[in-house]
């Protein structure tokens, strides 16, 4: 147990060593200028630690909620509905306003899949699942319809889906930002807090039920926790994908599956691996790469690997 | 419903001279009018429309893409989609004897109307030479050899005096393009805005780029410290760029020097044409203040 227990001291040094000595790889790489490092590279940095955070957590938390391995922060639709506000927001015209289109998408798709998910008399722990899904389904049908109809706009566009860590802030903008920011951090707190709750869901509903838990509230709290926080990530910077699916599940398969662990160390690889993704997207070509390219192409070989190798 | 009931009732042979005189008449039709018919263009490029009614040929294009909005004449003509998504049935419908089209998104397109028997000619300038060459090749093909030259000598006479002028000057701003705000996008200098720019005397910030019109890096932006910004796109106003966090110490933004599509008419440099002389001239102004 002690011997475990310090396996464990040494890994979690040993992650947040890497968080660290990444940060000050993506800061001092290619140094201009004082001025450029506080007011541009700093906040691409926040921005990427907040993606890589919320996104991970969210992601680890999903998992057990809906009870599926696949589940990801983007699979109740929330992303499309925050791509779909900031992508209206850039098309009619206020770019400057894009996260704030994109937040709003976000509340109302949260609004509205929840709505969808208690309607009718139909119950089943899977139903969330489902209005989650469709509608998702039905709002990515519009912005290909976007995508389609202004075709001028194809970059904008394209960087909301592909995920874009390179948002100008303008300086009232930055401060809303920060405010955004600490804000994660309390909802990702809150997250981390229920982490007891949710290792007895593992176990099922009806445990979880017989054992005094509050299923459908426990839900209701996660699902808007997370949408907040999966809107306001979407909003700044786009969908970013495959964070929220591989790193908890990368997670799992190190260091077992026990909650509490599963989410810290989630966070913290979550944003080392996005910011390790930035700094390639950035600098790995002459031209600037979308993040979401990067994600992919380097997590599926990272998990093909740790799944061959890892010993029983 | 009657139609069809006759049809199965006719015997093999009397469908056949039914078809025969169908078919001759339908010969004649065609051949009076070929006899008659004045030559149609389409045109899916506001560049090759502008160039077309400098030619003073404008009266024979039929029909236009939503952009093609220059001069005034054109708007009142039959359009055919946007840029990207043209109307097939449409053009067919309009009988065109010719259709030009630019590069880009209209390459399918030209494959497409091929298929069907109708003609293209693809031009896309992406060099001012390629403009010179262009104005030739509509000469010959609208048959207004003349007046192509005459356009050509004008064209030529203005951009070599501007060449001079640009290559005596001394102490050149550094300008910033930017053609796109989210994600930032930038114009090099073999690119054809980029070419404008020269012309006018100044220095292109982002001389090379990987294509001609790339994404840059706003860090990029802010350490080579433009004098001036022009903006070539709408929804966006000097302010916005003044807001932007780091932006504070370009010496464009201290001075005042930003440029949105409310003082440069953006088609005067994106587009390839004539009008890409006052372009330059207005370009001129904005850098040294004078009217050349």
């Amino acid at each position: 147990m002690t011997k475990n227990r310090r396996l464990n001291g040494v890994k979690f040094s040993l992650l947040v060593f890497l968080f660290i000595a990444i940060s000050l790889l993506y800061l001092m790489y290619d140094y201009k200028a004082y001025n450029i490092l506080i007011h541009l590279r700093l906040p691409r940095f926040l921005l990427t630690v907040l993606c890589g955070i919320s996104l991970a957590g969210t992601g680890s938390v999903y998992q057990i909620m809906l009870n599926n391995p696949l589940a990801e922060p983007y699979i109740l639709g929330i992303s499309s509905g925050a791509a779909l506000g900031s992508i209206i927001g850039g098309l009619t015209g206020f770019i400057v306003l894009m996260p704030l289109f994109g937040f709003l998408g976000a509340l109302l798709t949260m609004i509205l899949v929840w709505a969808l998910a208690n309607a009718g008399k139909y119950r089943d722990p899977n139903k969330l699942l489902f209005s989650g899904i469709i509608t998702g389904m039905f709002i990515s049908s519009l912005i290909s319809l976007m995508l389609y109809w202004f075709q001028k706009d194809t970059a904008l566009i394209l960087q909301v889906l592909m995920g874009n860590t390179g948002h100008i802030f303008s300086y009232n903008e930055w401060i809303y930002f920060l405010v955004f920011f600490v804000l994660s951090l309390v909802f990702c707190f809150y997250l981390f807090c229920l982490s007891n709750q949710l290792n007895i869901l593992t176990s099922g509903d009806e445990v979880a039920k017989s054992m005094g838990i509050n299923v459908i509230k426990l839900r209701k709290k996660i699902f808007f926790v997370s949408s907040l926080l999966t809107g306001i990530c979407v909003a700044y910077a786009g969908i970013i994908g495959f964070v929220g699916l591989i790193v908890p599940q990368l997670v799992r398969l190190v260091f077992g599956a026990e909650q509490k662990r599963v989410f810290i160390y989630s966070i913290i690889g979550g944003a080392v691996f996005l910011i390790f993704c930035d700094f390639l997207a950035m600098h790995l070509l002459p031209i600037e790469l979308p993040v979401g390219i990067i994600t992919s192409f380097l997590g599926c070989p990272l998990f093909i690997y740790i799944l061959l190798f890892k010993k029983k | 419903m009657k139609a069809l009931f006759f049809l199965r009732k006719t015997t093999f042979l009397k469908s056949k001279i039914v078809v025969g005189i169908f078919l001759s008449f339908a010969l004649i039709a065609c051949s009076v009018q070929d006899n008659n018919k004045e030559t149609r263009y389409v045109v899916l490029s506001p560049e090759i429309a502008e160039i077309m009614s400098y030619l003073g040929v404008s009266d024979k294009i039929v029909g236009l893409t939503a952009e093609c909005d220059y001069p005034q004449e054109m708007q009142n003509k039959e359009k055919v989609g946007n840029f990207g998504q043209l109307n097939l049935e449409k053009i067919i419908a309009l009988n065109p004897d010719l259709v030009f089209t630019t590069a880009l998104e209209q390459n399918e397109i030209s494959t497409q109307l091929n298929k069907m028997n109708i003609e293209t000619v693809q031009l896309y300038p992406s060099h001012i030479d390629d403009l010179i060459d262009m104005i030739d090749t509509l000469g010959v093909i609208c048959n207004v050899i003349e007046k192509a030259d005459s356009l050509k000598t004008y064209f030529l006479t203005h951009i070599n005096e501007f060449k001079k002028i640009a290559d005596a000057r001394e102490n050149k701003p550094n300008v910033f393009i930017e053609i796109y705000g989210d994600p930032i996008m930038s114009a090099s200098n073999d690119s054809y805005l980029g070419q404008l720019l020269l012309l006018s005397g100044a220095e292109n910030i982002f001389p090379s780029l990987i294509r001609d019109y790339a994404r840059v890096n706003s860090e990029d932006v802010v350490k080579l410290n433009p004098d001036v910004i022009i903006l070539t796109y709408p929804g966006i106003t000097a302010q916005d760029v003044k807001n932007r966090k780091g932006w504070t110490n370009i010496n464009a933004v201290k001075n005042n020097k930003i440029y949105t599509i409310d003082e440069v008419n953006p088609d005067l440099l994106l587009r390839a044409g004539p009008r890409n002389i006052q372009g330059i001239q207005l370009l001129i102004e904005i850098f040294y203040g004078e009217n050349n």
